[in-house]
């Protein structure tokens, strides 16, 4: 048997014929960096903070991500909107994506549905300062990936049925308690910072 | 029952275990003593149960099978309790559902959330689904106060926040409003809160229903670091949690049962606590250049400060120079100060700010008991059977002190007598009061003895055992009660009364204040209160006693330092030769053979050139006194100036060399209360730029001078200042056993001297008498909000209270057409100061109210200042001022 097998290459033929059969069919070798993946919703990429539709910041600085956060990567500053007593954002968040090991934790903890993973992850960069994001470039992520997010928190079940892929985040919005500032007194109206107002926020610092 | 089963303890069992306990032991301090957890929302242990939450459900096995709440309910001999049992956790669940029905989903945004009893108990003891449903509060949250947010929403109707406020703080300024589903917790009336802000309510709040605007949204409680310190303020001495995230303080918390306070804060400790991050702290060094003070190195200041002081000892001797430090600083800084002084550039030209008054209650203490202090601890001062409280507003310079005095009419319903000038806050509450002609606080007290001793009042015991101290009292108090009548205003009939008053107590406190140890012969006053303590039996270790209270935060500090020319450290007086020669050995060092000169005949030994130079520390004098004490000329005349402070005050403008200190959030050190508690400062931040502690510099400079002290801790300070001064060997944080020192304080009392120094104690001033073209009084002093300069920058309190406002009696502003706001003219024999007026009933009528700390200089300058005589401290007197005031348009 042994030699009869030695003697007309039963094994080369074998592999041979994988190989044959191979030829024919469409080639799974990405050619990266040329093209790219593609990758399915809800996949983990770089982090990014969401607005509403009106360009309202949804975060509202709970610093519970922060409290999730495995590796220790968030740093949440919350405050009261300044000129809107009561309403609670994020002054300053920090995200530092060199230690963040991608588990998600955080998305899970926003009680807002305020962040949400992209499916960006060519994160590499020549200076290791870049990575580490502030929230002007979180929101700047969420605003260019904004499709990204909205499946993410889809496939993850965030959704709590209110939100629809096709019409955009579901008002999942946070609801301040009213403010009384006694008679006469005109309240404020706006929920969160809207992107104007963070824009001009972030050109005076 | 037979008496022999009548005892004071019983046994029960609690999960099983068993334990004795007291008689009258509630179920849930038993289930403390055995480590047993017991949920509740509106139990607090200073208050008496209130029972409204009922969450602390137990079930009750024996004697009787029922459920019961365990904060209110008092064990029955052989009790058995369960406190997890099915039953228990089922009624626990039920509760938590109703609780829940209609609480908002405000977690993420709520400031409570992370300690949030609520959020807590539902995880333990609540379900996922409620069987119940209606509709939710959606209330406005009320933020129109300058200080408290309620959300009423949050609110689960506990009622601790306004039984604290009704109980501990006596204030009674929130209530609840409305009925049922729909009860909203806030200021009655629906107006907007205004209150003494001490935030108590705050703290005892199980939910996130009311919040501080001061630290709105600004910490998580996890993301917070903690340091137990002390209050920086007043004399009190508050123990409290200072939080911070990031180095920045987020907010001050109080902790339960630890310190004078037991937990209690006043608004100052509680919400003052932004001045460490002013932008105006000094962060450089500063050394003067021509006119212009400029940004030097450590280095550079170091020397130059070393070269100014050197040159006026070469060149006039240790009298040259002179020394003035403020109550805020450490023992350790004051301790290395006097050594600093008195041991390498020997002068005894030092002074502190016990000028101002505390001066008098500490020697008339130290003369009469051989202690410095408080007689009484805080928690006899709750324990007296009856309180006599002279010339001091104890809400507004001592808030805790006062809370004591304040439990003494809530739990014990014990009678607070109160004789003052203003109607205090604890004058309404207390029994009995004396509203006396503002400054006359030494004629009421000598009227006081006097009753004591004509009306038979005196304790019998004092009486048989010590009949020549008696008797010569007895001698002083010959004439009639017309002398007293006359500067008073007030009837022999009502200080007859009080004194029985006072007599009729077993165990009987005297508080002093400013008024009286800074008042008109304040040394003699303070003398005769000591007199009156023991003729009514209170000098003998019975739990009564004498106190002078003190207002700087470390003023005790700077007694027992001896940080005044008559006084050295351990708070004997410069003229024991024994205690000087002790003090000498100690430091290895010859002291000075010239007794010093007390402030004001430094400040004028400044202007006529034989004092050259000066350091200050901690303390603006020029801002602080009148201008008829001339301190700008006096500081101005000055070869050389030295200051050390936090910011750039008046004096520090004229000085030579600057030095930046550290804020007592950003050292170690330790402060001494009025009580004499020694307790610990720890470093809680950064300090601003290159500032540094206040011993390192004193060290530094003598290390420049060529001087020999040596340190690299402040507990290595402690060690060696316990040679003299042993009170600090130890950190005192509760207060121990101090009856040994009481009986002490009687042999001391009766050791001949103290009471052979009679006939001149009991002679009233003249100047009692002196009539004024000016018809009101005006008196400027401490309040709440305030506390010297250094809290005039916090923008928390100046938001609170902006100072420079005058009170005046309501009723009376009426009459004159005098509304909120309007402005007035006040003019004295000196000058005229234009302020706006607010009104209270606190002022009498013909009285006027200005706080110290006011910015505006002009009403401090309208004082004619006098000096009392040296036997009376040297105390300038220029807080009562004679003035007219009309309204301007
Ligand atoms: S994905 Fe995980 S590691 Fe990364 S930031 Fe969120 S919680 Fe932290
Ligand atoms: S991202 Fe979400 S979880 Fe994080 S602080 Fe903002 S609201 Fe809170
Ligand atoms: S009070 Fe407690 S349970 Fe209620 S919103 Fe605040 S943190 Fe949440
Ligand atoms: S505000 Fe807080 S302390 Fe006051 S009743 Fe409501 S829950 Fe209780
Ligand atoms: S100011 Fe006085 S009473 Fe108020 S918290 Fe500080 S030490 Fe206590
Ligand atoms: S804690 Fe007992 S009823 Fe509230």
């Amino acid at each position: 048997m042994g030699l009869m097998r030695d003697i007309f290459m039963t094994e080369l033929m074998g592999g041979m014929k994988l190989v044959f059969l191979q030829m024919f069919k469409p080639s799974c070798t990405l050619q990266y960096p040329h093209v790219k993946h593609n990758v399915p919703d809800g996949y983990r990429g770089l982090m990014s903070l969401l607005r509403y539709e009106d360009g309202s910041e949804r975060c509202v600085g709970c610093s519970l991500c922060e409290a999730a956060c495995p590796s220790n990567c968030i740093k949440v500053v919350s405050d009261e909107v300044p000129g809107q007593p009561l309403v609670r954002y994020a002054k300053e968040y920090y995200l530092d994506i060199t230690r963040c090991v991608f588990c998600g934790f955080c998305t899970e903890a926003c009680p807002v549905d305020a962040l949400a993973m992209t499916k960006v992850y060519e994160a590499s960069v020549y200076d290791r300062r870049e990575l580490m994001f502030d929230k002007h470039k979180l929101y700047e992520l969420g605003e260019a990936h904004l499709a990204d997010g909205k499946a993410y928190l889809l496939a993850h079940n965030m959704d709590d049925g209110t939100l629809n892929p096709t019409e955009g985040l579901g008002d999942n919005r946070y609801e301040f308690p009213p403010v009384d500032l006694g008679e006469g007194v005109p309240v404020p109206t706006t929920v969160g910072l809207t992107r104007e107002a963070l824009e001009a926020e972030v050109a005076k610092s | 029952m037979n008496t022999a089963t009548q005892v004071d303890t019983i046994t029960v069992t609690i999960n099983g275990e068993t334990i004795e306990v007291p008689k009258g032991t509630r179920i849930i301090q038993a289930a403390q003593q055995l480590g047993v957890e017991i949920p509740t929302f509106c139990y607090h242990p200073r208050m008496l149960p209130n029972a409204a939450c009922r969450i602390c459900t137990v079930e009750v096995v024996k004697p009787m099978n029922k459920m019961f709440m365990a904060c209110s309910t008092e064990m029955m001999d052989g009790m058995e309790v369960l406190t997890d049992s099915p039953r228990t956790l089922d009624d626990r669940r039920t509760n938590m559902d109703l609780l829940l029905t209609q609480h908002p989903l405000d977690c993420p945004v709520c400031d409570k959330g992370g300690e949030c009893k609520l959020q807590d108990y539902s995880v333990k003891y609540g379900s996922s689904e409620n069987p119940f449903e209606t509709k939710r509060k959606d209330f406005p949250e009320d933020i129109r106060s300058t200080l408290l947010d309620f959300n009423s929403n949050r609110c689960i109707l506990c009622g601790a926040c306004i039984q604290v406020c009704t109980d501990i703080q006596k204030v009674d300024a929130i209530g609840f409003s409305k009925r049922g589903f729909i009860t909203v917790v806030g200021a009655p009336m629906g107006e907007a809160l205004d209150c003494e802000f001490c935030g108590q309510c705050m703290d005892v709040c199980p939910v996130g229903a009311i919040t501080s605007r001061y630290s709105k949204y600004k910490f998580r409680p996890w993301q917070e670091a903690s340091h137990q310190t002390t209050c920086t303020y007043c004399s009190c001495g508050c123990q409290y949690d200072l939080r911070s995230v990031d180095g920045e303080v987020s907010r001050v918390v109080p902790i339960e049962g630890v310190g004078p306070g037991e937990g209690s804060l006043c608004v100052k400790g509680h919400f003052g606590f932004h001045f460490m991050e002013d932008e105006e702290r000094l962060t450089k060094p500063l050394v003067r250049r021509g006119d212009k003070l400029v940004e030097a190195t450590w280095d550079e200041a170091l020397t130059e400060a070393a070269r100014g002081l050197m040159a006026a000892k070469t060149s006039g001797g240790g009298s040259a120079l002179a020394g003035y430090v403020g109550g805020r600083l450490a023992n350790e800084d004051i301790y290395l100060f006097s050594r600093l002084m008195r041991g390498v550039l020997e002068s005894t030209n030092l002074d502190s700010t016990l000028r101002m008054g505390g001066i008098n209650g500490v020697t008339a203490a130290y003369a009469a008991t051989g202690q410095v202090g408080m007689m009484n601890s805080f928690d006899e001062l709750r324990a007296a059977d009856v309180t006599l409280l002279v010339g001091s507003d104890l809400t507004e310079e001592a808030p805790i002190c006062g809370l004591a005095v304040k439990d003494t009419i809530t739990r014990g319903e014990k009678p607070v007598l109160t004789v003052d000038s203003m109607r205090t806050e604890i004058m309404r509450l207390g029994s009995q009061r004396l509203v006396i002609t503002p400054g006359s606080e030494v004629a009421v007290i000598k009227g006081l003895v006097k009753a004591v001793v004509d009306e038979g009042l005196i304790d019998e015991q004092v009486a048989t055992r010590y009949p020549e101290a008696v008797a010569a009292i007895r001698d002083q108090l010959s004439g009639t009660y017309k002398e007293i009548e006359t500067p008073t205003g007030l009837a022999k009939a009502d200080i007859i009364e009080m004194a029985k008053a006072f007599a009729a107590g077993d165990k009987g406190v005297i508080l002093a204040g400013p008024r009286v140890t800074g008042g008109l012969k304040g040394h003699s006053a303070f003398a005769m209160l000591i007199d009156l303590a023991f003729l009514t039996g209170n000098l003998s270790g019975n739990g009564g006693g004498v106190n002078a209270l003190t207002v700087e935060n470390n003023e005790l500090g700077l007694a027992l330092m001896g940080m005044a020319p008559e006084l050295l450290p351990g708070g004997a007086p410069w003229s024991d030769s024994d205690a000087r020669q002790q003090v000498a050995d100690a430091w290895q060092c010859e002291l000075p053979d010239f007794a010093g000169l007390p402030l004001v005949d430094q400040l004028e030994a400044m202007r006529e050139g034989k004092i050259k130079a000066a350091y200050v520390l901690g303390t603006d004098p020029i801002n602080a006194l009148p201008s008829d004490m001339k301190a700008a000329a006096s500081f101005g005349a000055l070869d050389f100036l030295v200051v050390q402070e936090l910011f750039l005050s008046e004096t520090a403008k004229c000085a030579n060399v600057v030095f930046p200190a550290q804020s007592y959030a950003e050292r170690e050190g330790t402060f001494t209360n009025m009580e004499g508690r020694t307790q610990a400062i720890v470093k809680a931040m950064k300090a601003p730029g290159k500032a540094r502690a206040d011993w390192q510099i004193i060290m530094e400079l003598s290390r420049e001078l060529g001087g020999p002290l040596s340190y690299t801790s402040a507990e290595e300070i402690r060690e060696d200042m316990a040679q003299l001064v042993p009170q600090f060997a130890t950190l005192d944080e509760t207060n121990a056993d101090r009856a040994g020192g009481r009986q002490a304080a009687l042999e001391s009392y009766l050791d001949g001297a103290y009471v052979a120094d009679m006939d001149y104690r009991y002679d009233l001033p003249a100047k009692l008498n002196e009539a004024s073209s000016h018809e009101m009084h005006l008196y400027v002093g401490d309040s709440l909000f305030h506390s010297g300069v250094l809290s005039t920058h916090n923008w928390g309190l100046m938001k609170i209270d902006s100072v420079d406002t005058l009170v005046m009696n309501s009723r009376e502003a009426r009459k004159l057409k005098i509304r909120e706001g309007d402005k007035v003219r006040l003019t004295s024999d000196q000058g005229s100061a234009v302020v706006p007026v607010k009104m209270d009933t606190r002022v009498q009528p013909g009285s006027l109210f200005f706080p110290k700390h006011a910015l505006n200089r002009d009403v401090t300058n309208l004082a004619g200042t006098t000096i009392s005589s040296a036997t009376e401290g040297s105390a300038p007197l220029y807080k009562f001022v004679r003035v007219t005031l009309e309204s301007v348009d």
